[in-house]
């Protein structure tokens, strides 16, 4: 989109970007003298910052209408007066040369259920500048930023997750030779609407040296032998003052990893350390943390394989060390585990345990090729993947010491070993096939083994033993109309029981689209919740819009990003969603 | 070289914290010559919450730091409260407990309200970050004195409760009382995550302490003063009838003052009611 569209106010407020800081932008709630002085100062120049810049962003509302629903719990006390949820975002990145500018606006008012009432408000989270050129990259303001795999610094934005933990602060981006990059940060992450005053929560600073040697030695550029290296450093510095422990105020993490290609194959290792950093997550122990995380894969022309491994031990790392919620982390720790996109293989998903897990993962992936018996015409995809997730093995420090008790190193643990305590498991296997040009479909089998205690904070529930099984039908009626038919059924003992889900779509490329859905809930272990989750929903795109509306119920449940989960509860109303961007 | 530098900075900037992890306590400052101000943590749990008992036991562990300068509140309310499955058939919730829940903004738990004091409009602190907020308060002096009298009579459980106070300096705006019943030790079953808290996953016995029971005065209590000039006083009087179901033995009445503008507890006072 060409600036000339943009009405005048639009340009004033992106200079404003230019010359105040995010506070001072909070408080311009008029022209102030400054800019006037500045659009005079200049000049000439005004004119190429209006016409030769670009501008572009991203606009979405989701409210949600709820209704009360005695059948599945929700009273008019559970929705406590709050009929309508609305969690509403523009973004907007004004462009010129080697110049760049932006700001989000949120509105959460108030926020969807499921979503921590800490995020009523509305406002600008998010206001950052940028200069770059070949050479370097300095932005002012907010920013995200990663450093290798995220074990000790990543910060990032999940809307469905209603997670940000951008930072505010500076970055500076280095190129100072082929093939070497170094990255440095510092400055304070988002909470919420609350804003950073001194010693309210940490201050993280970082550094981050990747090295390309096939870039940097010329000689290797066309080798099959690729290497990268990198390392990064990070430190968060929080006052003690806390009248039963001594806490460190600055804590100190390193990270080192190395990805080697060699022809088909590539070998990703990145591992991590961190000083004693006794918080409410770890619950105050003095125990130093590590983390490794390695991948190996294999992959040509129709088929691939990953292998993956994780150790985690003690690494959760918040700017906050007494919080525990689902914000301020300074590091991610990925998960390895397949992300599932139905409803019931979807149920039950995986949340990263920070405190410790040994995990795996194995993904296959072959192509049956066409013509052949198994093939058939179009040929067939079939993958499977396991993973699985321990416990770490954790040893008492002393015969007098609880594993964990507050105020001590916490406990040992063998770096190699873990425990019998399995938190997840999942071995899933997927047949992709085109039967003719009208109809393909895809058949799923899942086997899932879920610590519901562990990964949702069911103390004392049994771990969830499932089955679950699924069909994915697409039937083409012409080439703009389809019918997709996805039926699915998850078979346990545990929990709330088996379930069906039913679902028919009708798509009108590219336009339309209207479904009918349920999941019924007939194996609950209670009589009187053996409910059905119905949903009606339509939707239209129009260019870059889509507006989608879904009038039932939402069965209550888990929803993970990364890793990264928060509960939904049970919902019942209409919902809305608008997105669009130029 | 410049990164490496800073690399290096970030890495000696570490503090290694040798044993003992322990602070030694320093109590509170009840020897000062001016009247301080007092602190109610307010813990809002459930019996099904799993983190909970480690946060009962953070509050506990302060109070016996601070016996003098901190109250304690258990308010049961929200989903973590709700009667369950079997052992978990107590309900504990109250209709104030679920009315300040919902004002406060408490739901996710453990968590809690100190002195009921904002922060751009947060009330919720974590219970890791109590002992940080409470020692941030403890020199702050007080503004109103008051203290509470009670007559209970134990055949008929008739309560008689008189709070009678003094606004030390001259103040702004509207104060306004709320009285609460508090039981103690009550034992229920209750929901566990931490083993240095206690048994995993279920405390059978465990000890409910500091529970709000109820206000004697309302959801946001009454108001005492309107722009009060120093030295004014106030005094009100409740009778009620003790509810059968409380053992008075280990009942406190626990009143505090708070500024109508803002919710900020002023002052708070607890009596134990035998």
């Amino acid at each position: 989109m060409r600036m000339e569209k943009l009405c005048s106010s639009m340009s004033f407020y992106v200079l404003g970007l230019l010359y105040t800081t995010n506070e001072k932008i909070r408080q311009m709630k008029r022209p102030s003298l400054l800019l006037i002085a500045l659009l005079i100062v200049l000049g000439g120049k005004a004119q190429d910052f209006l016409n030769q810049a670009t501008v572009n962003g991203s606009f979405q509302i989701d409210a949600q209408l709820y209704r009360s629903d005695a059948a599945i719990g929700i009273t008019d006390s559970s929705i406590a007066g709050r009929k309508i949820g609305v969690n509403g975002y523009g973004n907007i990145i004004y462009s010129l040369g080697n110049f760049k500018a932006g700001m989000r606006y949120e509105a959460m008012l108030t926020p969807m259920l499921g979503f921590d009432p800490m995020q009523e408000g509305s406002g600008f989270p998010y206001l950052w500048a940028s200069y770059s050129t070949d050479f370097i990259d300095v932005t002012v303001g907010n920013f995200y930023e990663q450093f290798g795999n995220g074990l000790i610094f990543r910060s990032y934005e999940e809307w469905t997750l209603g997670y940000d933990n951008s930072m505010n602060g500076m970055r500076v981006l280095l190129n100072p030779s082929k093939g070497v990059r170094l990255k440095a940060v510092y400055g304070s992450q988002r909470f919420y609407w609350q804003k950073y005053e001194r010693n309210n929560r940490g201050l993280v600073r970082g550094v981050d040296a990747e090295f390309s040697f096939n870039e940097i030695l010329g000689s290797l550029e066309d080798s099959p032998l690729r290497i990268i290296v990198g390392a990064s450093a990070v430190s968060r510095y929080q006052r003690d003052a806390d009248p039963i422990y001594k806490l460190p105020e600055n804590v100190g993490s390193m990270a080192g990893r190395i990805n080697i290609g060699l022809g088909n194959f590539t070998l990703m290792t990145e591992y991590a350390h961190k000083i004693n950093d006794p918080s409410a997550l770890n619950n105050f122990i003095y125990k130093e943390g590590h983390a490794l995380l390695t991948s190996l894969s294999y992959a040509q022309s129709g088929f691939g394989v990953v292998l993956q491994l994780k150790r985690v031990d003690n690494m959760g790392f918040k700017s906050d060390r007494a919080y525990v919620g689902n914000a301020l982390d300074i590091n991610f720790i990925p998960p390895i585990n397949r992300t599932h996109a139905y409803s019931l293989t979807g149920k039950y998903p995986y949340a990263t345990q920070p405190n410790g897990e040994m995990g795996m993962q194995l993904q296959i992936h072959y192509k049956i090729p066409k013509g052949s018996l198994l093939g058939g015409k179009y040929g067939t995809g079939i993958a499977l993947n396991l993973s699985q997730v321990n416990d770490i093995a954790r040893n008492p420090i002393h015969d007098t010491i609880l594993i964990g008790q507050p105020g001590t190193m916490g406990y040992t643990s063998d770096f190699f070993k873990m425990s019998g305590d399995i938190f997840f498991r999942d071995l899933n296997i997927e047949i992709d096939k085109r039967f003719n040009s009208k109809l393909k479909g895809i058949f799923q089998y899942m086997n899932l083994l879920y610590d519901i205690a562990t990964i949702e904070g069911h103390a004392g529930d049994p771990v969830v033993n499932a089955h679950i099984g699924l069909v994915d039908l697409t039937y083409r009626l012409s080439s703009r109309k389809a019918v997709r038919v996805e039926a699915q059924g998850l078979f346990t003992r545990e929990d709330k029981g088996d379930w069906a889900a039913m679902m028919v779509e009708y798509t009108i490329a590219p336009k339309w689209f209207v479904a009918l859905s349920d999941q019924y809930n007939y194996g609950h272990p209670e009589k009187d919740q053996r409910n059905h989750y119905y949903t009606a929903s339509a939707g239209f795109t129009r260019n870059a819009t889509r507006l989608a509306l879904t009038y039932g119920r939402q069965a209550e449940g888990v929803v993970c990003v990364g890793g990264v989960c928060r509960q939904v509860p049970a919902s019942s109303g209409l919902t809305i969603t608008l997105t669009t961007n130029f | 070289m410049i990164f490496v530098l800073a690399g290096s900075c970030l890495l000696l900037a570490c503090d290694k914290i040798e044993p003992p992890y322990m602070k030694t306590p320093q109590g509170g400052n009840g020897d000062t010559e001016v009247l301080l101000k007092k602190i109610l943590l307010e813990d809002y749990t459930g019996h099904t919450c799993v983190n909970c008992p480690a946060a009962a036991k953070t509050a506990s562990d302060l109070q016996q730091l601070y016996p003098d300068q901190l109250v304690i509140m258990a308010v049961h309310s929200g989903h973590f409260a709700k009667p369950q499955g079997d052992p978990f058939l107590a309900d504990y919730r109250t209709e104030v407990g679920e009315a300040w829940e919902g004002f406060f903004g408490t739901a996710i738990k453990p968590n809690g309200v100190i002195n009921r004091r904002s922060n751009n409009g947060n009330y919720v602190v974590s219970p890791g970050n109590w002992p940080a907020e409470v020692t941030a308060l403890l020199n702050d002096p007080a503004e109103i004195q008051f203290e509470i009298t009670l007559e209970y009579n134990t055949a008929n459980r008739k309560l008689d409760i008189a709070v009678k106070g003094e606004f030390l300096t001259a103040l702004t705006g509207e104060y306004k009382l709320i009285v609460c019943i508090l039981e103690d030790s009550i034992v229920s079953p209750q929901k566990n995550s931490d083993a240095s808290a206690g048994v995993t996953p279920i405390i059978h016995d465990y000890v409910h302490r500091h529970m709000l029971r109820q206000t004697v005065n309302g959801i946001w209590g009454e108001s005492i003063a309107v722009q009060p000039i120093a030295n004014s006083m106030f005094e009100t009087q409740y009778s009620l009838t003790l509810n059968s179901q409380y053992k008075a033995q280990h009942c406190s009445i626990m009143a505090f003052v708070y500024d109508a503008a803002n919710w900020e507890i002023m002052q708070v006072e607890e009596v134990v009611m035998e």
